[in-house]
Order: C-alpha cells, then sequence, then structure tokens
C-alpha cells in the first residue's frame, strides 16, 4: 500500500430510516501486527453494541483491553478494519462498503486524558476553534462565536477566564476548558478518553459529579472510557467490561456487581470471593459441593450466568461478595455456614476487612460490626442462599487482571 | 499536490547528489570513455600520494579513538553522574558552532605555533624548557579531536540518557562498585551507540577540512581533503583528473564507514529503553568537583581559548605573544571591512544562510507533512516515506568535498555554466545540509504531540487546518531553531566554499581561507572575529528559540 484514498470519506451515507440509536456498531475488529516478534493483537475483536440517545456508557477495563482503540474507532481516529459504525443514523465506517468518514466529519466531540488544550492559543480561542472549523458554524460572526464561547464558558464554571492561557491554568481548570471545547460545537455524542485520570482526586470527585449533572441536563450521548470501576459505576447508566477486544459484559451497574457474567467481571468490579465447586442436585434450588463443604443455592438459574442450562456433575464456580458474608450468624440462620480461621483482620472506620481460611482457600468478608476478634481465632461464617452465584468455570491460565 | 512536491523534492535531490559524483566517478575512472586506470595509477605514482593517504589515515584515525573517548567520558559525566553541568551540559554540543571550524584552527595556530604561540608566550616565564607545538602530527591530532568530539558526544550522550538507571543501581546494589559498574553494566549497554559514533568520526574525520587546512599547511602535513582542493584550485591548469581520483578514494572510505555506522545502528537496540526517564545520578563523592572542573576546563580549552587567540590577534597590529592591551588597533579590521571582497563575501554568506536555511527548513517540513500517519491515510505510503527517508539522509555519506567536486564536473561546463554562482552554491550546501535539516526539522516537528492535533481533528478542522492551526504554529519555535543551525552550517561552511565559490561570489569560507592562504593572519583573525560575532549570535538566538515557550501538561 502506498497511498490510501482520502477519497472514500466523500462517499457519505445516506441516513438510515428512523435510527433508533444514537451509536450503533456492528462486528468491528481491529487487528495490529506486534511490532516486534511475530502475532497480532486484536484490541477490538468482533464488537456489536447500541448505544440510546442520551446515554452515559462507560467502556471499563484494564489497560491493553481494547477500550480505548475502540473509542478511537468511534471518534475516526483509528481505522478499524471490519465491521461498521453510524453516528446519529449516518454511516462513518463500513468495511463492505468502504466508507471511512474521517473525524473531522463525524457528529461528535472528544475529551483527551491530557487535556489536548493547544497551548499556543488563548482559552476563547481554544473554545472558538470548533466553532470556526465546523462548515456550519464557520460564517458566524465575532458577537456570535463570543456568544456561544461564553455560554459553552459559563456552563463548565470558566466565566472570565478567555484571556488566559491553558499553561496558566490549573489541571482542573484545564479539563474545564476541554469540555467547553466539546461542547461548543453543540455535537450530541461526546467521547471521554480517561478525562479525569491526570486530574488529583478531589478535583477528579467533583468533576465527576458536575459531569453527571451535566450530562443530565444538556442530555448528550457519551461514551466513557476508564480503567476505575468506582468511576464506572458512578457516571455510567450501562458498563461495556471489556475483555481482550470483546464485551464480556453489557449492563447497567448494578446488575453487573450483582450479576457478574463471569470470574473476570466478578474480580475486576469490586472484590470477590471464588470457591470451584461441583453441582451435586438441581432441583428449585442447586446443592453444590465445594472445598469448604456444600452451598445451598436458591432459585439457581437467577443466579446461574452460564450460557447453557446446568447440569448436575457440572464444574462451576461460586462466588459470593466480601459483605455479603456473616459472620457468627445466629443458629437458626438459612445461610450456609462454614468454619474459618482469621488470618488478619484491618479496621477502615465503617467496616472492618476479615481475611480467614479455610483449608487452601483465602476469603475476604467485610462487615460492618466492629467486635474484635484476635488473629487465629475460629469464626464460623455464612452466606445467604440468595447472595450466592455460580459462574462458568475458568481455565486456571485466564484468572481476571 | 504535496504528495508530488514532495516526490519532485526527492528525485531533485537524488539527482543533485547521484549525477555528479556519479559524473565525477566515471571522470576518474573512465578518463578517454574507455576504462582506464591510468589516471589511478598516474596520482598513485606521485612522490606524495603515499605520504598523504598515510598521514590521513594516522591523524584521522588517532583522533577519532581520542575523540571516542573524550566524548564517553564527558556525556557519562554530564548524562549519568551528579558531575553533570546541567544546562551548560546540554549546551556542549552547541558550543563548536559558535566560531566557524576554520577560526578555531587558526586559534590554536595562535596559541600554540613554536615560539610566537600565546601558550609559548606564557611557558616561557615558568621554569624548564617547556614548549607545545601544534604544528606537528600529534598537534594536528589534537585539533582534529577536540572538533570531532561534538560528533560523539551527541549519540552516546543520548544513548546513556535513555540508559534505564536501575540496571546502574541494581549493579551498585549487588556490590559492585563505580568503576565495575560503568565497565560491567553502563558500557556495555551503550557499546552499540559507541561502534556507530565511532563510524560517525570516522566520516566527519575524513571530510574535515578547516583543521587541516589551517594547521596542517603550516606544518606541512598534506592531508587527503586540502590535497583534492589544492589540485583544484591551487595548480595551475587545475588538476581535475587527480583531483577525481583522490575524491573517488575519498569517497570509497567514508562511504564504507557510513554504511558500517549503519549496519551497526540498525542492529537491533538493546532492551535498554524504558518509559520512565529517572534522574537518578550517579555520586561521585569528592570526586564530583575534580570531574566537574575537568569539564569545564575542557569547554573552555574547546572556545573560549581559541576564540580569545583569535580577537587578540585581530586587534594586534602584529601578531606576537607579548600581549599588551595598549597596543590593540582596529586597522585589521578597517582593512578587512574595506576590502570590496570581504564585504562581499559577507553579504553572500548571510544571504545564502538565510534564503538557504530558510528553503532546506520549508522542504523539510513540507516531507514531513507528508510522511504523517493519520487515520485520513498519509501522503506517502510508509515504503515510500521510508525511502524519501533514506534519500534525505544520503548526503551524510559523502563528504562536502566530494559533493563539491562532483559539482564541479557536472555543472560548471555547458550546458549549465554554473561555475562560480551564487546557485552553485546554494544548491551544493542544500545537498550537502539536508541530513542536519531533516534531524532538525523532525525533531521540532515531533515535538507536537499527536493529543493536540487529534483534538483539532476532533473538532472539526480539517487536516490542512490542522496543519495551520495548530501543527506548524506549535513547531515554529523549533523549526526558527533549525534556521538558525543551517544557517551557521552555510555561513561556515569552507570545503565546498573554497572550490565553488568565484571571484564574483566570494563567502566567508572562501576568503578566510584566502586570506590565510597568504599569510595575512591579522586580517584573516580580524575577519574571522566578525564572522564569530555573527554566527555566535545566531546559534544565540537558536538557544533562545529552541527552549520552550509553553508550559505543557
Amino acid at each position: 500500500m502506498t497511498v490510501t484514498s482520502r477519497a472514500e470519506g466523500q462517499a457519505m451515507a445516506e441516513p438510515q430510516e428512523g435510527a433508533p440509536h444514537r451509536v450503533e456498531i456492528r462486528g468491528l475488529s481491529k487487528s495490529f501486527r506486534r511490532r516486534s516478534g511475530a502475532g497480532t493483537i486484536k484490541p477490538i475483536d468482533d464488537i456489536t453494541l447500541s448505544i440510546q440517545d442520551g446515554e452515559f456508557l462507560v467502556l471499563l477495563g484494564p489497560s491493553g483491553c481494547g477500550k480505548t482503540t475502540l473509542l478511537r474507532s468511534i471518534a475516526g481516529l483509528e481505522r478499524p478494519d471490519e465491521g461498521s459504525i453510524s453516528i446519529d443514523g449516518t454511516t462513518v465506517y463500513d468495511s463492505g462498503r468502504g466508507i471511512f468518514l474521517p473525524p473531522n466529519r463525524r457528529p461528535i466531540s472528544m475529551i483527551f486524558q491530557s487535556y489536548a488544550l493547544w497551548p499556543h492559543m488563548t482559552i476563547f480561542k481554544n473554545v472558538a476553534y470548533p466553532l470556526r472549523s465546523r462548515k456550519s458554524t464557520r460564517r458566524l460572526g465575532h458577537a456570535e462565536i463570543a456568544a456561544r464561547v461564553e455560554q459553552a464558558l459559563a456552563k463548565v464554571g470558566l466565566v472570565g477566564l478567555g484571556d488566559q492561557y491553558p499553561g496558566q491554568l490549573s489541571g482542573g481548570q484545564q479539563q474545564r476548558v476541554a469540555l467547553a471545547r466539546a461542547l461548543v460545537s453543540e455535537a450530541q455524542v461526546l467521547l471521554f478518553d480517561e478525562p479525569l485520570s491526570n486530574v488529583d482526586a478531589k478535583v477528579r470527585e467533583e468533576l465527576r459529579a458536575q459531569l453527571v449533572e451535566m450530562q443530565r441536563e444538556l442530555g448528550f450521548t457519551a461514551i466513557y472510557v476508564t480503567h476505575d470501576q468506582a468511576e464506572a459505576m458512578e457516571l455510567a447508566d450501562r458498563i461495556a467490561v471489556l475483555n481482550s477486544g470483546r464485551i464480556e459484559q453489557l449492563d447497567p451497574p448494578r446488575r453487573v456487581y450483582q450479576r457478574p457474567q463471569s470470574r473476570y467481571v466478578a474480580e475486576f468490579i469490586g472484590s470477590a470471593n471464588l470457591v470451584a465447586g461441583v453441582v451435586r442436585s438441581l432441583d428449585e434450588r442447586a446443592v453444590v459441593d465445594t472445598a469448604l463443604g456444600s452451598f445451598v443455592i436458591e432459585d439457581y438459574t437467577e443466579h446461574w450466568t452460564g450460557d447453557t442450562p446446568l447440569g448436575t456433575g457440572d464444574s462451576v464456580t461460586l462466588m459470593f461478595r466480601p459483605e455479603d458474608c456473616l459472620v457468627d450468624p445466629g443458629p437458626d440462620s438459612r445461610s450456609n455456614m462454614w468454619d474459618v480461621e482469621l488470618v488478619r483482620t484491618s479496621f477502615t472506620g465503617v467496616q472492618q476487612h476479615l481475611l480467614v481460611h479455610s483449608g487452601d482457600e483465602r476469603l475476604i468478608v467485610l462487615t460492618t460490626n466492629d467486635a474484635q476478634y484476635p488473629e487465629g481465632a475460629k469464626l464460623r461464617l455464612g452466606v445467604e442462599r440468595h447472595k450466592l452465584h455460580l459462574l462458568p468455570p475458568v481455565p486456571a491460565e485466564s484468572g481476571a487482571a | 499536490m504535496v504528495r508530488v512536491a514532495v516526490l519532485i523534492i526527492a528525485a531533485a535531490l537524488i539527482v543533485l547528489l547521484v549525477y555528479p559524483i556519479g559524473r565525477m566517478v566515471i571522470r576518474a575512472l573512465f578518463p578517454e570513455g574507455g576504462l582506464d586506470a591510468g589516471a589511478f595509477a598516474r596520482v598513485v605514482s606521485q612522490p606524495w600520494f603515499w605520504p598523504v593517504l598515510q598521514d590521513t589515515f594516522v591523524v584521522v584515525g588517532t583522533s577519532s579513538v581520542l575523540a571516542l573517548l573524550i566524548a564517553s567520558v564527558l556525556a557519562w559525566l554530564n548524562e549519568r553522574t551528579d558531575a553533570g553541568l546541567g544546562w551548560l551540559g546540554t549546551f556542549m554540543p552547541l558550543l563548536p558552532l559558535l566560531m566557524p571550524p576554520i577560526a578555531t584552527a587558526a586559534g590554536w595556530v595562535f596559541l600554540a605555533s613554536p615560539e610566537v604561540g600565546f601558550i609559548n608566550g606564557v611557558l616561557a616565564y615558568l621554569p624548564g624548557n617547556l614548549s607545545v607545538n601544534v604544528l606537528t602530527i600529534p598537534g594536528l591530532i589534537f585539533v582534529y579531536t577536540l572538533e570531532l568530539v561534538p560528533f560523539a558526544y551527541i549519540p552516546i550522550s543520548g544513548a546513556l540518557r535513555n540508559l534505564d538507571p536501575s540496571l546502574e543501581e541494581a549493579s551498585r546494589v549487588s556490590g559492585a562498585g563505580v568503576i565495575k559498574t560503568i565497565f560491567r553494566v553502563s558500557l556495555p549497554a551503550v557499546s552499540q551507540a559507541m561502534t556507530s559514533a565511532f563510524f560517525l568520526l570516522i566520516v566527519a574525520g575524513f571530510a574535515l577540512y578547516s583543521a587541516p587546512v589551517v594547521v596542517g599547511t603550516n606544518a606541512g602535513i598534506d592531508i587527503l581533503s586540502v590535497r583534492i582542493v589544492r589540485l583544484m584550485q591551487f595548480t595551475y591548469p587545475a588538476d581535475l583528473q587527480s583531483a577525481t581520483v583522490l575524491a573517488t578514494i575519498l569517497l570509497v572510505v567514508v562511504l564504507a564507514a557510513w554504511l558500517l555506522q549503519n549496519v551497526v545502528t540498525s542492529r537491533g537496540r538493546y532492551a535498554m529503553i524504558s518509559g520512565r526517564g529517572s534522574q537518578v545520578k550517579i555520586p561521585l563523592g569528592r570526586w564530583r568537583h575534580v570531574f566537574r572542573t575537568g569539564t569545564i576546563i575542557y569547554l573552555l580549552l574547546t572556545t573560549l581559548l581559541p576564540l580569545l587567540a583569535v580577537v587578540i590577534v585581530a586587534f594586534q597590529p602584529f601578531w606576537t605573544p607579548v600581549i599588551d592591551p595598549s597596543m590593540f588597533t582596529m586597522e585589521h579590521f578597517e582593512r578587512v571591512l574595506n576590502r570590496r571582497n570581504s564585504v562581499r563575501a559577507l553579504q553572500t554568506s548571510v544571504m545564502l544562510g538565510l534564503v538557504g536555511g530558510a528553503i532546506a527548513v520549508a522542504i523539510c517540513v513540507l516531507i514531513n507533512i507528508a510522511k504523517r500517519r493519520t487515520s485520513f491515510g498519509s501522503i506517502l505510503g510508509p515504503r515510500l516515506a521510508r525511502v524519501v527517508d533514506g534519500i534525505m539522509r544520503l548526503p551524510a555519506a559523502f563528504s562536502a568535498i566530494v559533493i563539491a567536486l562532483g559539482f564541479i564536473v557536472a555543472f560548471s561546463g555547458p550546458p549549465f555554466n554554473l561555475n562560480g554562482t551564487a546557485a552553485i552554491l546554494l544548491l551544493c550546501y542544500l545537498v550537502n545540509f539536508m541530513p542536519q535539516a531533516s534531524t532538525t526539522v523532525g525533531n521540532a516537528m515531533s515535538q507536537v504531540g499527536n493529543d493536540l492535533t487529534e483534538a483539532s481533528y476532533m473538532s472539526h478542522a480539517s487536516e490542512r487546518r490542522t496543519i495551520g492551526q495548530v501543527t506548524v504554529p506549535l513547531a515554529i519555535p523549533g523549526l526558527l531553531s533549525a534556521w538558525a543551525l543551517l544557517f551557521v552550517l552555510f555561513a561556515g561552511e569552507v570545503a565546498a566554499s573554497t572550490m565553488l565559490a568565484g571571484a564574483q561570489t566570494p563567502v566567508i569560507g572562501f576568503v578566510l581561507v584566502e586570506i590565510w592562504e597568504n599569510g595575512t593572519v591579522g586580517p584573516m583573525a580580524a575577519f574571522a572575529t566578525v564572522v564569530t560575532l555573527i554566527t555566535s549570535s545566531a546559534v544565540l538566538l537558536l538557544v533562545l528559540l529552541g527552549r520552550q515557550r509553553y508550559r505543557r501538561r
């Protein structure tokens, strides 16, 4: 390949009838050849994803899971190899039809991790830049542009800083300017590439809250990349958990936490106790044998995340959250109960973390009771029957990150 | 359109490089049409041939080794230990640019000539019969070494800067001392850079012209590069035949060293680059001050001392080791600046430097833009971009003398008839300094982060607008400093200038050599002082402009 055609982008696609989604991704794939050595990596592996109008979608995963490449493909900063992307009913990329709309002609804005403000322009010029670039607003008069810039700066709470240069602002302020620059062109889809990971913790929280508020108010559609699960939980309408280029689970935060589809998701979001087991019997409830003893799971079909129906004798992974563990429940409890030995405790104020073991299994327990247990104490743990989850067994080598 | 322009430029560059040198080699090998080793045989049988070759190899070889050693030590001190000079240290590679190399060489003649040298003047007051003499083979090697050190310092300090300090720390923690750490860890890790630097020194050493023409001529030591020019310039009629033969020999040696250097560089890097550039420096304890003083003395020696010598000789009515400020006079300045020849040389050189430098920067910016790879696609595909890159770097494989001689063979006669014009000088400078232009412009452009251009695309700006509003404005400090560098290189060029400039278009290098050859040291020193003033202001500008003006997070 010597030259890649720049004319492809000209073939603007016709809007589809009654587009139900803001952003529609179908069968998207991209692979890179590794720089040294053999083999390829697939940062995007056959992803299909629809994003609703006004939705706040978070792409979550550890570094290298493909979330940034996916975002950059939506932006048009990367060319995928296969699949299609449409935004606002306009096909911006379609491998089959050879469509690639360059990033500047896609109806989107983007906020970068490094803020990416132009240091040689004032804040005003930075924010006015999209207006002066875009065909539809290029010929606006001075006054009109000034008014719109002021408006955008007001939205992010930075009135009166127009004459400053980015270098004179704090990190948090710079990111607000970047936000104003993204908002000024009134794009309906905003892309966020880990925008808060460069600002310090306190400002981060503040900006996060502001972002949620602003999104509810202005109603833009947001696609937000982060590796911070707390951030994802707070911001998202839905979280897409990515694992080596694939969407492992796509659900609202609550569901992702309570009903993780896999061990990878369970471990990435919150902490999880995982115990290998074998199904002994199934009726309304399931009985699973593990190294800790037998566990009874109520309404097991609700708690089984595998694709195929569960059968007797199947291997499974039993998962329960540390905060769902009960320490020394009463004898009349209908919980699953077993004996453990305390290894260590750490007290955080609201809760205490207990690290316990039973045989080879190590478990984490979170409890709000402030009873003091000596190390080595024998405890009895319980987990209610509907707080247990059954996940497919994971081959040993592909444990979660 | 950019693509066409870039391809035309690349084609022009390769034509300007290959055609003249090709004609020259053909002329050397096939003087009368058929293959004829007669010209070679005639040159080889000359009584001066073997001594010239021997002296050249001895001087270049020895000084390359010495320069490599000095550069390595300086680079290590400055990059890896707490004896570094910080800001002054980063300025070090630029120091030799302050003065045109020919002025530095003249400065050493003024300092260390037998009897009349300033150093000998001082030594005469000391007990013992001490004296120094630069007009000897060791003296010439000394001057060569000083001029060559920066060529090795730049790549070696770069490699050391990228060396992961934890490697050294691990060695220290494991109980190895500083010396052991240097030889077991630091040196092996940068051995590739050092090997590559050595070949670079050979390339630069054979191309060096100013030191041998100034020192060697006075000492009666004949060096290959000077002999080539002499055959053209001071033999009547010009012995083009012998010159082409010698230039072909020079070409083969330099090309071989250059190829070796490329082989070494391309053979995979050691796994030593770590992303975090933690600045842990090796503490040298008490030795720190010793080494720091040594570095400063070295810097003074290489720049201030010869500069001082040149300035003093320029003001002295006649060159004498007895420095008496009350005798100082402006007469040499007046004499030199009243010569039409030298004034025109200043004008022509400044003009060529400004215009030529700007053209070179513009060409490199254009090529850089064409090479960029974005999701839009790139104007040049990756393979073509590599080819263009190679062409831009190719002139480094030929020395200025070879290129200039090729230009004489190819363009001085009909149909071009460019002999002695500003055009032939401009073209020759452009070709000769294209590698430096390409590197500095490339660095300037790459300082503009990808995010900043991507943010522009995401703000609905086209590629053209992005280049015009974001990329180029942000690169401007770096581009200006590249322009200043090229100005200094163009204005201080001597070897090609001596051969290509004529009486109608004298340039600085040409006039300096001319005055020197006439044996009038006072006016030469005065002229060199004026030139130094011009070039060092340009370097100063370069340093000021090169500083990042914007605060980046």
